[in-house]
């Protein structure tokens, strides 16, 4: 599904700054991986390249057997909108927009039926749990439905891989949960391939398997077994091996 | 860092911030600047010019004043507009009102200070350039030449740091700092639509066909009598079609869904319902200020076409020669000498005619008529380059000037073809048609008829000589020269056209520079006001489109998006104020009965391409803003 071999992304400057050195990464259709590391590991730039905002200096990124950096801008738009669905940490909504706007602003732009517009808008706000929601404007919404509304919006167009940064960067643990576990299930149910960065390990405990890089390399991964407080007490391990102590970051956040 | 610093350090560290209104202020000091250059030139102290003009320079710079004021307030309130947020944060980190308020007071200052400088710093530069123009409007005999503006400068430092100040106190007191929340929240929080109701909508369109109606409908002097309620109807009209129609228009589009749901429309117009209230009232300012330009200017320049071309037209010959009713032959020819001379002094080649007119009694008592030999008109006809005339025998040609309309009663030609001409051997001669033409002068119409009959025609009651020249092509200048002479020494009885149209010019030009200039300055004022629009939004603008940019939208969707948002933002208030602007040149033709259409069409047209290279200017700079914010 996704297949980056060797990307490297060197930051000119004065002096230039090597932010990922030689990364190879693949992820299968329908898989969750998460990404975890400290600040400046270089995951954002990793997000960034994958999601085509940003090139890399060196090596290849495929996404469904094609090469995303190969494509002309408006190409390249249209790729993002018809293939890649984004959620961000500051939900990146309209505000002149209702949510309901909000939600089906990917397709509008495509050019879709209202019908079909309407129709699967309504689908997904049940699904979420946004229908009450849908004429509101989004400085009257919370947080975790701003979230919601998010997710619906990077979900509308049925996209094949699913960009997370940070989707729970600014929840509470309980909206937090409730995002994560729509994200798992909307990766059971419809099979799509999900890519999130997250400090949160309480997030990245849903996900298949996590990937942790430090200082622009790959460091290790680790693959979820069965139950889901084991793995998270070996993200809290790997991440206290990586960087500091073992309370580092449960204090931060569980 | 003391309050003061940081107020001053905020201004200074945040340039991008604080540029437009500083350039607005400075554009507002530097219009007055040279006005101000120009209306206290040394030239006009002399006494050259008369006092009318002066007085009516004096009115104009109080106008461009007093709009300054309005100008700079508006300015100001916009760009206080876009930093709401800024003053939530600092409310927030515990700045009482009173100390905001300060702030603005001091930042006002600093940048009115700087603005009024640089202001007159630049008109300085462009001193020589507007002099250049103003010398060659106002058609006056001493040059403009350049001179250091000491009064000009002082007066303009003077007006507006006193100006300023007064913005500045009036700024920091009305400045409402009441609910953090909304300050906080100032970016994201629409401040709504106005309400849109159907029955003021209607109303809208019903008083502007009302007030376009009467304006086309009334004639005459009618047109005066008609033009402050026409004018008070079509302004309250602009305003409902601004704040209701428009709305009620987009918000009817908005719930066709089929409509707003397609493609770039749904970013299009929910930006323009979210900014409805501000762009209603720029939309608004910007139509009337730029009807009043339009009205102002195409009216001088139709006055003055009105005159000039007027004279024009009745006197197709150089030079006109009438004696009075006393004079004997001697004096008569005595005074054809005297011009023979003045116009051989100045080599003027030229050809003259004279001809005797004769007058014939009529049916009705007190009425002579003027009746022309075929072969008199026909010399003076080839003479001022019109078309001759070629008559059977029997028959009469009624002939009356195109522009001579006798008000109240019936028209010329109409008197004469119910009459007829009387032989001597009892005979009539009746007059076959009507021709318009300038051959000869004469209010009342004459008839031309054939020489043989004219023969018959008996003695006339009385006749006058009328002599005429018209020099070769291309000796303006002496021409000029000559009818200044022939004006001081034969007053009245010599008429030379192009003399008489220097005087007009002459007289009228200072009228026209005044009311160019005033014109101009509204006009791009006008502009300002819509750039300032564009440029307080921009921010978020950037915000929206980096947001759907990592949605996905190419280049092509984002310039639709960008091009028609400008467009509608620049060519919705214009194409109402020139819609406006040509409906009062039509009545203003209709007052004077004269066609204006093709005055009209120039300065409205010359409006309408200014506003379309701004247009696409502003687009320019904009979309490559924006582009680069989402790159």
């Amino acid at each position: 599904m996704l297949k980056l071999s060797k990307v490297s992304k060197v930051y000119e400057g004065k002096v230039a700054y090597r932010a990922l050195n030689d990364i190879n990464l693949e992820i299968e259709k329908g898989e969750f991986v998460a990404i975890m590391g400290p600040s400046g590991s270089g995951k954002t730039t990793l997000l960034n390249i994958i999601s085509t905002n940003d090139q890399p200096t060196t090596g290849e990124v495929e996404i469904d057997g094609k090469n995303p950096h190969k494509l002309t801008k408006n190409a390249l738009a249209k790729f993002r909108r018809n293939e890649l669905g984004f959620i961000f940490q500051d939900f990146n909504l309209m505000h002149t927009l209702t949510v309901e706007e909000n939600i089906v602003l990917p397709l509008t732009l495509d050019g879709a039926r209202v019908k079909v517009m309407k129709e699967k808008a309504s689908k997904l706000a049940v699904s979420l749990g946004i229908e009450s929601i849908m004429n509101k404007r989004t400085y009257e919404i919370s947080g975790g439905q701003a979230q919601r509304v998010a997710i619906a919006r990077a979900m509308i167009h049925e996209p094949k891989l699913l960009l997370a940064d940070e989707p729970t960067g600014n929840l509470d643990s309980k909206a937090s949960k409730d995002v994560m576990s729509m994200l798992v299930s909307i990766n059971e149910k419809e099979k799509t391939s999900l890519l999130m960065v997250t400090h949160d390990p309480q997030a990245a405990s849903y996900s298949d398997r996590v990937v942790f890089i430090r200082d622009g390399k790959l460091h290790s991964e680790i693959h979820r077994g069965e139950n889901r407080q084991a793995f998270f007490q070996k993200i809290i391990d790997m991440l206290s091996l990586m960087g500091g102590d073992g309370n580092d970051f449960s204090s931060v956040r569980v | 860092m003391t309050f003061r610093q940081f107020a001053f350090n905020n201004v200074l560290r945040n340039k991008r911030l604080y540029i437009a209104y500083f350039l607005s202020s400075m554009f507002t000091v530097m219009v007055f600047f040279t006005f101000a250059i120009f209306a206290f030139h040394p030239a006009f102290s002399g006494g050259s010019v008369n006092e009318n003009a002066l007085f009516g320079m004096a009115v104009a710079g109080g106008i461009i004043y007093v709009f300054s004021f309005f100008f700079v307030l508006y300015s100001m309130s916009s760009f206080l507009q876009s930093r709401k947020k800024e003053f939530g944060l600092l409310i927030m980190l515990g700045a009482s009102n009173k100390q905001i308020r300060w702030m603005v007071f001091l930042e006002n200052i600093f940048i009115g200070f700087l603005a009024t400088v640089a202001g007159i710093l630049a008109g300085l530069v462009f001193a020589k350039a507007i002099l250049l123009v103003a010398e060659n409007v106002l058609i006056i005999s001493e040059s403009l030449y350049f001179y250091f503006p000491t009064l000009a400068i002082v007066i303009t430092l003077v007006s507006f740091i006193f100006l300023f100040f007064c913005i500045s106190v009036f700024v920091s007191v009305i400045l409402r700092t009441n609910k953090l929340v909304n300050l906080i929240k100032g970016d994201k929080q629409s401040k709504g639509e106005p309400k849109a109701s159907v029955i003021l909508s209607i109303l809208a369109a019903l008083l502007l066909i009302v007030g376009y109606g009467t304006a086309l409908y009334v004639k005459g002097v009618n047109v005066v009598v008609a033009m402050v309620p026409v004018i008070i109807v079509v302004t309250l009209g602009t305003y409902l079609l601004f704040t209701q129609l428009s709305v009620y228009v987009i918000r009817q589009l908005k719930r066709n869904k089929s409509i707003f749901w397609r493609k770039t429309n749904m970013l299009l117009f929910s930006d323009l319902s979210f900014r409805m209230k501000d762009n209603a009232r720029t939309f608004f300012m910007v139509a009337i200020i730029s009807t009043v330009a339009f009205s102002a200017i195409g009216t001088l320049y139709g006055f003055q076409s009105y005159l000039t071309k007027g004279i024009k037209e009745v006197n197709p010959y150089t030079v006109t020669y009438s004696p009075w009713g006393g004079d004997s032959e001697e004096i008569i020819e005595q005074d054809i000498n005297e011009i023979n001379a003045i116009l051989q002094e100045e080599n003027i080649d030229a050809k003259m005619e004279s001809i005797e007119l004769t007058y014939f009694d009529t049916h009705e008592k007190d009425r002579n008529v003027l009746i022309v030999r075929a072969s008199d008109y026909n010399r003076f006809a080839a003479l001022g380059g019109e078309t001759e005339l070629s008559l059977k025998e029997n028959e009469a040609i009624v002939v009356e000037q195109s522009g001579a309309v006798v008000a109240g009663g019936p028209k010329a030609s109409e008197v004469l073809m119910k009459s007829s001409v009387q032989l001597d051997n009892g005979q009539e001669v009746q007059p076959s048609h009507v021709v318009e033409s300038e051959v000869l002068s004469e209010i009342n119409g004459y008839y031309v008829v054939h020489d043989k009959v004219y023969e018959n025609l008996g003695r006339p009651v009385r006749s006058e000589i009328n002599v005429a020249w018209k020099a070769n092509e291309g000796q303006h200048d002496q021409v000029l020269d000559a009818g200044k002479k022939l004006n001081e020494q034969l007053e009245y009885k010599a008429f030379s056209v192009d003399y008489s149209l220097f005087e007009i010019n002459k007289a009228f030009g200072p009228i026209l520079f005044i009311g160019l200039f005033i014109g101009i300055v509204f006009f791009v004022s006008a502009g300002s006001f819509l750039y300032f629009r564009l440029f307080t939004d921009l921010e978020g603008e950037k915000q929206k489109f980096r947001s759907i940019a990592k949605i996905g939208l190419t280049q092509a969707e984002l310039k639709k998006v960008v091009n028609r948002q400008i467009a509608l933002l620049f060519f919705s208030p214009i194409v109402v104020a020139l819609i406006h602007g040509a409906v009062a040149l039509t009545a203003l033709s209709h007052m004077f009965d004269y066609n204006l259409i093709e005055e009209a069409s120039i300065v409205l047209g010359s409006f309408a391409l200014i506003q379309i290279i701004y247009f696409l200017l502003v687009r320019f700079f904009y979309v490559k803003q924006v582009k680069r914010s989402i790159m």
